[in-house]
């Protein structure tokens, strides 16, 4: 799917009703997706048990980490190979494909990180779901049989990943390399697509990214050369202001973010901090932000937004599961973890 | 007497093509969408196959309304009426208010079914509030078949 023809989302009046059949199968898994009052039970259970039990009685999502073992690893692979039966649910439509795209190269873009770090850290594949990729023979690939056959674009990013790992020695040369090529797919989506709604929060979501990226490279005090991994030349973040988010002081950073439009998502507005859970927090912003951004379109009977929509939200839900999950697990406290999840699609 | 029935016949034509056209759409559009819910839960066959149908009503009347005129004219049995170009156009536009609004609300309904299949498939208990919403679309057919019906028989052949 990833290197087929481009085939634009359709969205004209006449083309919308066309999303009917995609529309209807998300209306009843809507029913699964979490809401203020079912999380808010999940945050107050005692222990992860009750929270297993909670969760149990959710549509669809009951039946996913039933007869799981109640242990991150476990709950982690359950929701994820849940999230990626879905999209490949939804992509099996004419239609569905190319709303589920952006899903799929995030999932594809996130195993492929996975891998290469295991690679580099020489452990064992694990499991991933098998999907549109053949994950054995891009294994083989990473591990030099140069011969394996590789989608092009996963090839360049192994190729890149690794050329930019040994030239930097860092781990997270790896990631800002495939970050940089996932979101560059992203712009690509944001210009095909006819969807102003979808188009707006494609580049949103890639100047989000960098943000986050040039936060973080800025938390780990690295070079502006080493930025240079993960910037590209987008509509929202220009080259100088992402340079100058990095190496300012934290005093002026608030004002290059007002001037990009983008103060909102900081957190404690007019104080920046380079700090882990500061980063976090805004992190949250983000994606309350993107969820927003999709809120209002969610009831549409037509076209392709509440499609996008429900497979955003349902992303947004296994986030905040696995933040609830993994905390009871861990017996966090509930404050703590109340800070950290995110808003549900339906409120 | 030949150009009054060719303009006769469009009428007729024109009232069970364009409201079976409408129809055949919106019954498609919402179809769409009941299949989804469908595969998801199959247990609403019930609700779904109620919404699906109402857009095909439209069908209906344009059919009534065309039935109406060979009726009149005395092509389903009987003897043959003789119509001149005038009369023959005096039907064929009494024939419009079915055939353009059977057309027209034969889709709107559709969207609208499948609007509301989207509120069943989320909210069961709702099935009842979700059938009126199309159903109100259906009213303007209804009144457009009046009034076809009252035109045609106000013509004097």
């Amino acid at each position: 799917m990833i290197d087929s023809a481009v085939t634009p989302l359709q969205t004209g009046a006449s083309k919308n009703t066309e999303y009917g059949y995609l529309i209807g199968r998300v209306r009843v898994w809507e029913s699964g997706l979490l809401n203020p009052r079912l999380l808010d039970q999940l945050l107050r259970a005692d222990n992860a048990d009750q929270a297993g039990r909670i969760v149990s009685e959710i549509p669809q999502l009951g039946e996913v980490l039933q007869n799981v073992a109640q242990n991150p690893p476990s709950i982690d692979q359950a929701l994820m190979n849940h999230f990626w039966s879905l999209t490949e649910e939804i992509s099996g439509h004419r239609l569905g494909a190319k709303v589920a795209e952006f899903f799929t190269l995030l999932f594809h873009f996130s195993q492929l990180k996975l891998l290469l770090k295991r690679h580099l850290a020489q452990k064992p594949l694990g499991s991933i779901p098998e999907g549109v990729l053949d994950w054995n023979r891009i294994s083989r690939y990473i591990s030099g049989e140069k011969e394996e056959y590789v989608p092009d674009l996963f090839r360049q990013a192994i190729d890149q990943a690794k050329l930019q790992y040994e030239k930097w020695n860092n781990i997270q040369a790896i990631e800002l390399v495939i970050d940089r090529l996932f979101l560059s797919r992203v712009l690509k989506l944001s210009r095909e697509t006819e969807s102003s709604l979808l188009k707006n929060w494609f580049i949103v979501y890639v100047a989000f990214a960098l943000l986050r990226g040039a936060f973080r490279i800025r938390l780990q005090q690295r070079s502006l050369d080493f930025s240079q991994l993960i910037y590209l030349a987008n509509p929202m973040v220009r080259e100088d202001d992402f340079k100058e988010l990095i190496s300012a002081p934290a005093d002026k950073v608030v004002e290059k973010m007002a001037d990009i439009g983008l103060s909102s998502v900081l957190p404690d507005q007019g104080v920046f901090q380079d700090d882990p859970y500061y980063l976090a927090t805004m992190e949250k912003i983000m994606d309350n932000y993107l969820l927003s951004m999709l809120r209002p379109y969610q009831l549409n009977a037509f076209g392709p937004e509440p499609v996008f929509g429900f497979l955003f939200a349902k992303n947004i839900d296994i986030k905040n599961l696995r933040i609830v999950l993994h905390g009871k697990y861990f017996e966090m406290d509930e404050r703590d973890l109340r800070d950290k999840v995110r808003e549900c699609y339906y409120e | 007497m030949v150009d009054g029935l060719v303009f006769s016949l469009l009428g007729s034509a024109l009232a069970v093509g364009l409201a079976g056209i409408g129809s055949a759409v919106g019954v498609g559009i919402a179809g769409e969408t009941g299949a989804g819910v469908m595969t998801e839960d199959p247990n609403k066959f019930g609700q779904v196959i109620l919404l699906q149908a109402l857009p095909g009503t439209q069908g209906i009347y344009g059919l009534l309304a065309g039935f109406w005129v060979l009726i009149k004219l005395g092509l389903l049995g009987g003897t043959p009426v003789e119509v001149n170009v005038a009369q023959g156009m005096q039907i064929m536009v009494s024939c419009l208010p079915i055939a353009i609004v059977g057309l027209l609300s034969g889709i709107y309904q559709g969207k609208t079914s499948a609007a509301c299949l989207g509120l069943i498939a989320r909210r069961p208990g709702e099935t009842g509030r979700a059938i009126i919403l199309p159903a109100i679309v259906e009213t303007y057919a209804v009144l457009a078949l009046l009034a076809t019906i009252l035109l045609l028989n106000s013509i004097q052949v």
